[in-house]
C-alpha cells in the first residue's frame, strides 16, 4: 500500500473526533464506554502509521505495534471494569444513563 | 499461459475443491447424524430418497428452499436477516488456512493443498472462530422471543468461556513447534512418534472438550436444548434461514475435527509411510476427520447434557486452570529442555 | 488496488464510526463498532501489521465486543425500555452542542496537525508484513519486559476487580439466583 502516512493520519485524527463527540453528546453509558474504544483504536491506528513511517526497506520498526498491543490490553481491562461498574449502576439505578450518576451517595 | 494467470486459476480451483469439500462434507454429516442415531437405537433412520436414503441432504436442502422464511413480529428485521449469515460465515472462512494436504502435483503444477498458508494461521483461525459468538447473540436477540434471548445469552457466556482454554490449549502445540503456520504444524509429525498427541495428551482432551462447547454440540448443547429453550436461538428461524445455522455448526464440526486432526493427529501424514503419495495424505487426512466427525455424533447419543451451572463450573474452574498449568509446564520443559536432557542421560548412564 | 481499498475502508471505518455515536439502540452502535474495527483490522493488514490486523479482531471483536453485547443483553432482559435510549437528547442541550463544537474542533486541529507534519514517503517496502512475530516477541520480552510485567500486573488487578465489584452485588441483591453472576 502506498498511501501516504499523513493519510492515515487523517482517518486517526477523524476516529478520535467520532469517539470524543459520542463520549460527549451520549447518555447511556455503554455507548460513552464504546466511544472510548472508538478513541483507543485512533491512538493505534497513529502508533502504527508512526511505526510504519519510520520504518525502511531493511529494518522494521517495532514500537508502534508494541505500544498497540499495550492499548488493546489497557483497552480490555477498561472495557471489563467498565461493564461491571455499568451493571452495578443498573442494579442501583435501574438505568444506563449517566445524568442518573449525579449523587455523591450511592 | 502467464504465470500470474496460471497462479490465479489454480487458486480459484482450490478455492472451489476445499470449499465445496467441506460443505459437502457437512451437507452428508447430517445424513450421517441420522443414520448414526437410528443405528444407536436400533431404528432404521432415512431410507426413502435414494439408495439407504443417501440421497437424504438433497431432499432436505429442496425442503428448506421452498418454505417460508417467517420474520416474527416485532423483531428487528435487518439483525433478524443478518444473523444466520454471521453464524455460518465464520466456520467457513477458518477453512481457508486448514492444510488439508502435501503439495499436489496435477497437470504438471504442483500447489500445497490449503487455499492459503498464513504465517499467523493459528492467529487467524482463533480471531474469525471467535466472531462465531456474534451470529448466535444477534440471532437470539433480533427474534423478540425470551426463549431466544435466554438461548442467545447462554450461547455467548458458553463460547466466551471455552475459548479460553481452547486458545491455551493451542498455545501449548504451538510452543513445542515453534510455529503459528498450520502446514509447518503438520508437517513437523511426520511420523507416528512425532505426533503432538504422545507429547500433549491434556492439551488434546482439553481442546475437544472445549471444541464440543464452542461448535454448541451435546453434552454442552445450552444455546438450543430443546425441553427447556424451545430450541434456542433459532427457535423462529425458518427455512434457508434455518439451514443457514445447521450448516455454520456442522461446518464449524468439520473445522474443528480438521484442527484436531492437524495439530494432534499428523494431519496429512500417513501412520508408517513417512513418504506416501499426496493422495493417500489427503485421504489419511479425511480418514482423521471422519473419524472425529463419528465422535461428535456418538457422544451426542451416548452422554446426558450437562446443567448450565456445571458447565460453567467445568469451564471456569477445571478446564481454564488445568490448560495454564499446562501451558506453563510445557514452557518450561521447552526453556529447560538441554538441562532436563542432560539429567535424563545422567540417570540413564547411572543406571546402566 | 490497495490503496482504493484503503480509502474505501477509511470512508467506511468512519461511518460506521458516526453509526456508533448516531445509532438509536445500543445493539446497532456495537455492531457498527464491529464494523468499524473490520475496516481498522484490515487497513492495519493494508499497512503491513497482520499480527495486530489478527490481534485486533481476536481481542476487540472476539472478546471485548463480545462483553459489550453480553451486558447489553443482560440488562435487556431486566427492562426493555431502559437501554432504547432515543436519540432526541443528541443536540438537545447547551452543553451537548458544545461537547459536538469541541469534537469537531479537536477533529481539524488533527487534520492540520497531520497536514503539517510533511513525511517523507514511507521507506518500508509494500505489501511486506513488517511485524514479524519473533521480533515483535524479542521487543516485548525484551526491551519492553517491565511494561509486560505492568501489563500482567494490570490484568491481575482488573480480574480482582470485576470479582469485587460483581460479588458485592450478589450479597446486596434481593435475589441471588437472578441476577447474572453465573450466566
Amino acid at each position: 500500500m502506498n498511501v501516504p502516512s499523513e493519510h492515515l493520519l487523517y482517518l486517526a485524527a477523524g476516529l478520535f473526533a467520532i469517539g470524543v463527540l459520542g463520549f460527549l453528546i451520549r447518555r447511556n453509558v455503554i455507548v460513552v464506554l464504546m466511544c472510548i474504544e472508538l478513541m483507543l483504536n485512533a491512538a493505534n491506528l497513529t502508533f502504527l502509521a508512526a511505526s510504519r513511517q519510520h520504518s525502511t526497506a531493511q529494518a522494521a520498526n517495532l514500537d508502534g505495534p508494541v505500544f498497540a498491543i499495550f492499548v488493546i490490553l489497557v483497552a480490555a481491562c477498561e472495557a471489563a471494569v467498565g461493564l461491571a461498574l455499568i451493571i452495578a449502576l443498573f442494579r442501583l439505578k435501574q438505568s444506563v444513563e449517566a445524568d442518573s450518576l449525579s449523587e455523591m451517595k450511592g | 499461459m502467464s504465470p500470474e494467470l496460471q497462479e490465479i486459476l489454480v487458486w480459484i480451483v482450490k478455492v472451489h475443491v476445499i470449499f465445496l469439500g467441506m460443505v459437502g462434507t457437512a451437507a452428508i454429516t447430517t445424513l450421517a447424524e441420522r443414520k448414526v442415531s437410528a443405528w444407536m437405537q436400533y431404528r432404521h433412520g432415512p431410507n426413502r430418497v435414494g439408495p439407504q436414503g443417501l440421497l437424504q441432504p438433497l431432499a432436505d436442502g429442496v425442503k428448506f428452499l421452498f418454505k417460508e422464511s417467517l420474520v416474527p413480529e416485532g423483531a428487528n428485521k435487518w439483525m433478524f436477516r443478518l444473523a444466520p449469515a454471521l453464524a455460518a460465515a465464520p466456520a467457513m472462512l477458518t477453512v481457508a488456512v486448514i492444510p488439508f494436504g502435501p503439495d499436489v502435483t496435477l497437470f504438471g503444477i504442483t500447489t500445497p493443498f490449503s487455499i492459503v498458508d498464513l504465517d499467523i494461521g493459528v492467529m487467524y483461525i482463533l480471531a474469525i472462530g471467535g466472531l462465531s459468538v456474534y451470529g448466535v447473540i444477534v440471532g437470539g436477540w433480533a427474534s423478540n422471543s425470551k426463549y431466544s434471548l435466554l438461548g442467545g445469552l447462554r450461547a455467548s457466556a458458553q463460547m466466551v468461556s471455552y475459548e479460553l482454554s481452547m486458545i491455551l490449549a493451542l498455545l501449548s502445540i504451538v510452543a513445542i513447534s515453534g510455529s503459528l503456520d498450520l502446514r509447518e504444524v503438520v508437517l513437523q509429525q511426520k511420523t507416528i512418534g512425532d505426533w503432538n498427541i504422545l507429547y500433549q495428551p491434556l492439551a488434546f482432551l482439553l481442546f475437544l472438550i472445549a471444541a464440543f462447547a464452542e461448535t454448541n454440540r451435546h453434552p454442552f448443547d445450552f444455546a438450543e436444548c430443546e425441553p427447556e429453550l424451545v430450541s434456542g436461538f433459532h427457535t423462529e428461524y425458518s427455512a434457508m434461514r434455518f439451514a443457514l445455522f445447521a450448516l455454520g455448526e456442522y461446518c464449524a464440526m468439520v473445522v474443528m475435527s480438521s484442527l484436531a486432526v492437524a495439530f494432534w493427529f499428523g494431519g496429512f501424514s500417513v501412520p508408517f509411510l513417512p513418504d506416501a503419495h499426496w493422495a493417500l495424505g489427503i485421504a489419511a487426512f479425511c480418514a482423521k476427520v471422519t473419524f472425529f466427525l463419528f465422535l461428535f455424533l456418538w457422544v451426542r447419543w451416548t452422554l446426558p447434557r450437562f446443567r448450565f451451572d456445571q458447565l460453567m463450573n467445568l469451564g471456569w474452574k477445571v478446564m481454564l486452570p488445568l490448560a495454564l498449568a499446562n501451558l506453563f509446564v510445557t514452557g518450561a520443559v521447552i526453556a529447560y529442555a538441554p538441562q532436563l536432557k542432560a539429567l535424563w542421560q545422567n540417570l540413564f548412564h547411572g543406571a546402566s | 488496488m490497495a490503496e482504493i481499498l484503503f480509502y474505501v475502508l477509511s470512508a467506511l471505518a468512519l461511518l460506521t464510526g458516526f453509526g456508533v455515536v448516531l445509532a438509536k439502540s445500543p445493539m446497532m452502535s456495537i455492531l457498527s463498532l464491529l464494523g468499524s474495527f473490520f475496516c481498522l483490522a484490515v487497513i492495519y493488514l493494508l499497512a503491513g501489521f497482520q499480527f495486530l490486523a489478527a490481534a485486533q479482531i481476536l481481542v476487540y471483536a472476539g472478546a471485548i465486543l463480545v462483553l459489550f453485547l453480553f451486558v447489553i443483553m443482560l440488562l435487556n432482559l431486566g427492562d426493555m425500555g431502559v437501554v432504547a435510549e432515543r436519540s432526541n437528547s443528541f443536540l438537545d442541550s447547551t452543553a451537548a452542542r458544545l461537547g459536538a463544537a469541541l469534537a469537531v474542533g479537536l477533529g481539524v486541529i488533527g487534520l492540520v496537525a497531520a497536514s503539517k507534519a510533511a513525511f517523507q514517503p514511507a521507506q518500508a517496502e509494500p505489501g511486506k508484513a513488517l511485524d514479524g512475530l519473533e521480533a515483535i516477541a524479542l521487543q516485548l520480552f525484551g526491551r519492553y519486559s517491565l511494561a509486560f510485567e505492568a501489563a500482567s500486573i494490570l490484568l491481575l488487578a482488573t480480574m480482582v476487580a470485576v470479582i469485587a465489584l460483581a460479588k458485592r452485588q450478589r450479597k446486596s441483591g434481593q435475589n441471588p439466583t437472578q441476577n447474572g453472576g453465573r450466566a
